[in-house]
C-alpha cells in the first residue's frame, strides 16, 4: 500500500510509488513567491522551472532560510483565501478572491510543476494543517519535547530532573558496553536466594548480558541489593576525572552565558546535540561562544586535568594482537568519559533516555500533533495526519511501461473524510522529460468515507445514490481513474500531477483574525449556512512514479 | 502500489466462524490452550505451540493472537519459560490486533502489542516486549528480556534503534492487515 519508509530523495526511485510534495522543500517555491505580489508571471522564473531539476536545485540550496520565512509569510496570507464561502459573497470580495486564488493557484502551480522527486514524501510521513490548509513535512513541522521516558523500563521521567540525570535512566536500566544490550540484574547463585532467603552476603547482585554474555563480575563489579543499582554507580561515575573536567568548564561558562543574557545552562536547542552525547554539545558550547569571545573577553579557562602523553596508549595499541584485545569505535564513543582502549576497563552505561514530540505548524502555529502525557501511550490526543484528511492515492494497476507504447494505467483516490468530495486531476506539462499523459476523467467526486463499510469486508459496492461518472470505478470510498501514459525516453518514468481537493467542511470557522474570517463574516445574510457548509479547496503537486520504461521493442511491426 | 490477491486452495484452509483461517498444513500443538481473535491468518508450516503450558492443572490460555494477525509460513510461536525459584516452567504469550510475523521468524516474546509487523528469519528472545506500533526488520535478533519501545524501528543483530516511524502508523497498518486479509480469498476451482 503505501511505502511507510521510503527515503525521500535517496537515489532514483525504481519501484512504482506515489510521493505528495510539501510546498516547503519545492525548487519553485521562493521564486514563485514574488509572482503572488506582481500578479505577473516573469518568463524567466517560469523558464528556470521548467528546466532541467539540477539548474532549479541551485538557488534553493543558497537561499534555503530565507526562502522558509519568506514562505511562510506569503503563504499564510494568499493560502486562508484559499477557503471560499460556497455560498456568493460581495461582488467586490469575489473579484478580489478571485485575483488571489489566481495568483496562489500560479504560484502553487509553479512551485511543484517537474517530476524532482527531491523533499516529496509518502502520505503517512505527511501532515496537514487545518488552518493554513496546507501539506507539512517533517521539515516545515517543529518538534516540542512533551515527556521522557526510559526505553527500558518505560518509565516517565520529570523534566526537571532530567537534566542532573544527565539525560539517562536512574533506575536499573544498564546496557552492555560490549554489544549495547540491555543488561539485566541477576543473583549470583539463583538458588540460594531460594534456600536462604535473608542473608544477604555482599556483592551478592551483579549485572549480565543475555546477547553476548558479558558480566559485570569481569570488571569487579557488585552490588549488595538489586534496586536503586544507578545510585549505586552514581558515586563511580561523578568520581572520573573528564566528568569533573565537564562540570567545571559548564560552571565557568554558564557564568558568561548569564552575564550577557543569554539563556543559562543548556538550552532546549542543545538538547538534541546532548543526546547524541555530552562531549558534542561541549563541542557546540565551545563553538558557539567561540565567536563571542572575539567581541566580548571571556575568563581564561584553565583545565585542572592535563592531557595525559599518548605515546604509552600507543606503545600499547602497536602490540594489539587481535580486535579483541582493544575497543571498537563504536564503545569507546559510548564512554565518553574515559574512551577506554582496554575493553577491561569498559563501564556498563546507564541508558539514554526517549522523548515524546508533539508537532507544530512553523507558519501558524497550530499544533500538528499532540500525543497523550504517558510514555506508555500511544494515542494522540491531537493528530492531523495528511492521510485522514488528504485523498490517499494508489496505483491500482499498471502495465509495463515501453517507450512509445501507450501503457494504462489505473489509480486509486480514496476518500477519507466524512463529505463528498471533488476531485480534479491536472498534468504537469513541466516535467523533463515530457512524457505524453493522457487523463480519461480529470474530474470526478469521491464517495464520503463511512464506518459501516469497514464491517462489510469483501463487499465492495457503489454506494446507494450515487451519480455514475465517466470514471473507470467507483467504489465505496473511493473513485478509480484511466490514465493512458506514453513514455517518450527511456529511464523511470515520473509524473507531476495537480490534484485540486474540494470538501465540503461542516465545521465552522473558529480562528478569529484571519482574513477568511473577514471574507465569510462580512456577508451577514448567509451567515447561518455558511458555518454548516464552507467548500474547502486544498491544491498540491503529487509525483508518480511508474517504474522503468524499456526502450520500444525491436523487430516489432 | 496495492497489495496482490493472494489465493488459496480451498482444501487446505479451514475458516473458523470468527473468520480465522488456519492452514491444515501448519503445526497448531494443545490447540485448547491457544485463542485466535478473529480474521487471524495461519499460513502453511507455521508452528503455535500450545502444549508448552505452565506446570499445574486447570485450563489456561498460553498463547493468545488478536485480530487481523498474520502468521507467515514457517514461524513459530513459542512460549518463554525460565527456571524461577528452582522450578522450570512457560508463561504464556500475548500477541494484539494487526500484527505481523513474518517468514521463518521465532518469537519467544512475553507479549507484543497491536500494530506490530516484525520481518522474515528474526529471533524474538525469551520474555521480550515489544510495545504497540513498531517494527522489527528482516534477520534481525530481538535479545531475551529487551523492550521494544513503541514508534521505533529495531534492526541487526543485537537488534538496535535504527528509525521513528510516523504518527500515522497506527492507520496504515490497520487498513494494511484488513486489506490483506480481504484479498486472501480461495481459488475458485
Amino acid at each position: 500500500m503505501l511505502a511507510i519508509n521510503a527515503p525521500p530523495g535517496q537515489g532514483p526511485l525504481k519501484q512504482p510509488f506515489v510521493h505528495y510534495r510539501c510546498l516547503c522543500s519545492s525548487p519553485g517555491a521562493a521564486a514563485a513567491a514574488p509572482i503572488a505580489q506582481t500578479g505577473t508571471i516573469d518568463p524567466a522564473v517560469q523558464r528556470s522551472q521548467g528546466g532541467p531539476a539540477d539548474a532549479a536545485a541551485v538557488p534553493r540550496t543558497d537561499a534555503s532560510s530565507a526562502a522558509d520565512e519568506l514562505l511562510s509569510a506569503t503563504a499564510l496570507a494568499a493560502d486562508t483565501v484559499m477557503t471560499s464561502a460556497s455560498t456568493a459573497p460581495g461582488l467586490q470580495h469575489d473579484h478580489q478572491e478571485m485575483a488571489q486564488r489566481q495568483k496562489t493557484l500560479a504560484e502553487i502551480h509553479a512551485s511543484g510543476n517537474n517530476s524532482d522527486s527531491h523533499g516529496s514524501q509518502s502520505l503517512s510521513r505527511l501532515y496537514f494543517c487545518d488552518s493554513c490548509d496546507e501539506i507539512r513535512c517533517p521539515k516545515c513541522t517543529q518538534d516540542e519535547i512533551v515527556c521522557y521516558y526510559c526505553p527500558n523500563c518505560l518509565f516517565d521521567v520529570p523534566t526537571a530532573s532530567v537534566k542532573s540525570e544527565k539525560h539517562k535512566c536512574s533506575r536499573n536500566c544498564f546496557e552492555c558496553p560490549i554489544c549495547q544490550n540491555t543488561l539485566s540484574v541477576v543473583s549470583e547463585d539463583p538458588d540460594a536466594t531460594m534456600f536462604q532467603a535473608g542473608a544477604s552476603t555482599s556483592g551478592q547482585y551483579h549485572l549480565s548480558c543475555n546477547m553476548c554474555q558479558w558480566n559485570s563480575q569481569e570488571i569487579g563489579m557488585t552490588f549488595e541489593k538489586p534496586t536503586g543499582l544507578a545510585a549505586q554507580l552514581l558515586k563511580t561515575e561523578d568520581s572520573l576525572p573528564d566528568v569533573k573536567e565537564f562540570e567545571r568548564l559548564k560552571d565557568h561558562l554558564e557564568k558568561y552565558f548569564r552575564a550577557h543574557s543569554l539563556k543559562p545552562g543548556l538550552p532546549s536547542s542543545l538538547l538534541t546535540s546532548i543526546q547524541s552525547g555530552t562531549l558534542q554539545s561541549l563541542r557546540y558550547v565551545s563553538s558557539s561562544s567561540h565567536k563571542a569571545q572575539q567581541s566580548d573577553d571571556i575568563a581564561h579557562y584553565t583545565p585542572a586535568v592535563q592531557v595525559m602523553d599518548d605515546t604509552e596508549n600507543l606503545e600499547k595499541l602497536m602490540s594489539v594482537v587481535s580486535m579483541s584485545e582493544t575497543t571498537s569505535m563504536g564503545q569507546r564513543l559510548k564512554q565518553l568519559q574515559s574512551q577506554t582502549y582496554t575493553p577491561q576497563r569498559l563501564q556498563p552505561q546507564r541508558i539514554h533516555l526517549r522523548i515524546k514530540k508533539s508537532r507544530r505548524c512553523r507558519s501558524c502555529r497550530h499544533i500538528l500533533v499532540k500525543p497523550e502525557q504517558k510514555a506508555q501511550a500511544t494515542g494522540f490526543k491531537i493528530n492531523l495526519i495528511a492521510l485522514n484528511q488528504l485523498p490517499n492515492i494508489t496505483i491500482a494497476s499498471i502495465q509495463p511501461m515501453i517507450v512509445q507504447t501507450i501503457s494504462r494505467v489505473i489509480l486509486r483516490f480514496t476518500n477519507p473524510r466524512h463529505e463528498e468530495a471533488r476531485v480534479s486531476v491536472q498534468y504537469g506539462d513541466g516535467a523533463a522529460p515530457n512524457h505524453a499523459v493522457l487523463i480519461h476523467s480529470p474530474s470526478f467526486t469521491i464517495s464520503p468515507f463511512n464506518e459501516v463499510w469497514e464491517y462489510e469486508v469483501g463487499v465492495i459496492g457503489a454506494a446507494p445514490g450515487t451519480v455514475h461518472e465517466d470514471v473507470y470505478e467507483k467504489t465505496a470510498n473511493s473513485t478509480s481513474i484511466a490514465l493512458d501514459i506514453t513514455p517518450i525516453a527511456a529511464g523511470e518514468v515520473k509524473i507531476p500531477l495537480l490534484v485540486t481537493f474540494t470538501y465540503k467542511s461542516r465545521k465552522p470557522l473558529s480562528e478569529t483574525g484571519s482574513p477568511t474570517q473577514l471574507v465569510v463574516s462580512s456577508s451577514n445574510d448567509n451567515m447561518a449556512s455558511e458555518t454548516e457548509y464552507i467548500d474547502k479547496t486544498v491544491v498540491f503537486w503529487t509525483i508518480i512514479g511508474f517504474g522503468e520504461a524499456l526502450p520500444t521493442l525491436t523487430g516489432k511491426p | 502500489m496495492d497489495l496482490p490477491i493472494v489465493k488459496y486452495s480451498k482444501s487446505e484452509y479451514i475458516e473458523t466462524d470468527t473468520g480465522n483461517k488456519v492452514s491444515r498444513k501448519s503445526v497448531i500443538c494443545g490447540s485448547q490452550n491457544i485463542i485466535l481473535g478473529g480474521k487471524t491468518i495461519l499460513q502453511t508450516g507455521s508452528v503455535v505451540r500450545g502444549d508448552l503450558r505452565r506446570t499445574g492443572q486447570g485450563h489456561a490460555v498460553v498463547v493468545s493472537v488478536g485480530r487481523y494477525c498474520l502468521l507467515s509460513q514457517g514461524c513459530v510461536i513459542r512460549p518463554p519459560c525460565k527456571t524461577y525459584k528452582g522450578t522450570f516452567s512457560y508463561y504464556p504469550i500475548k500477541i494484539g490486533d494487526h500484527v505481523t510475523i513474518g517468514e521463518g521468524t521465532i518469537v519467544q516474546a512475553a507479549t507484543i502489542g497491536s500494530f506490530v509487523t516484525i520481518g522474515k528469519n528474526c529471533v524474538i528472545g525469551r520474555f521480550a516486549i515489544i510495545k504497540d506500533c513498531s517494527r522489527i526488520e528482516d534477520n534481525t535478533v530481538i535479545p531475551p528480556n529487551s523492550v521494544v519501545p513503541s514508534f521505533s524501528v529495531y534492526k541487526g543483530s543485537p537488534g538496535k534503534l535504527v528509525d521513528e516511524l510516523p504518527e500515522s502508523i497506527q492507520e496504515i497498518c490497520e487498513a494494511r492487515t484488513k486489506d490483506r486479509y480481504a484479498k486472501f480469498i480461495p481459488s475458485s476451482d
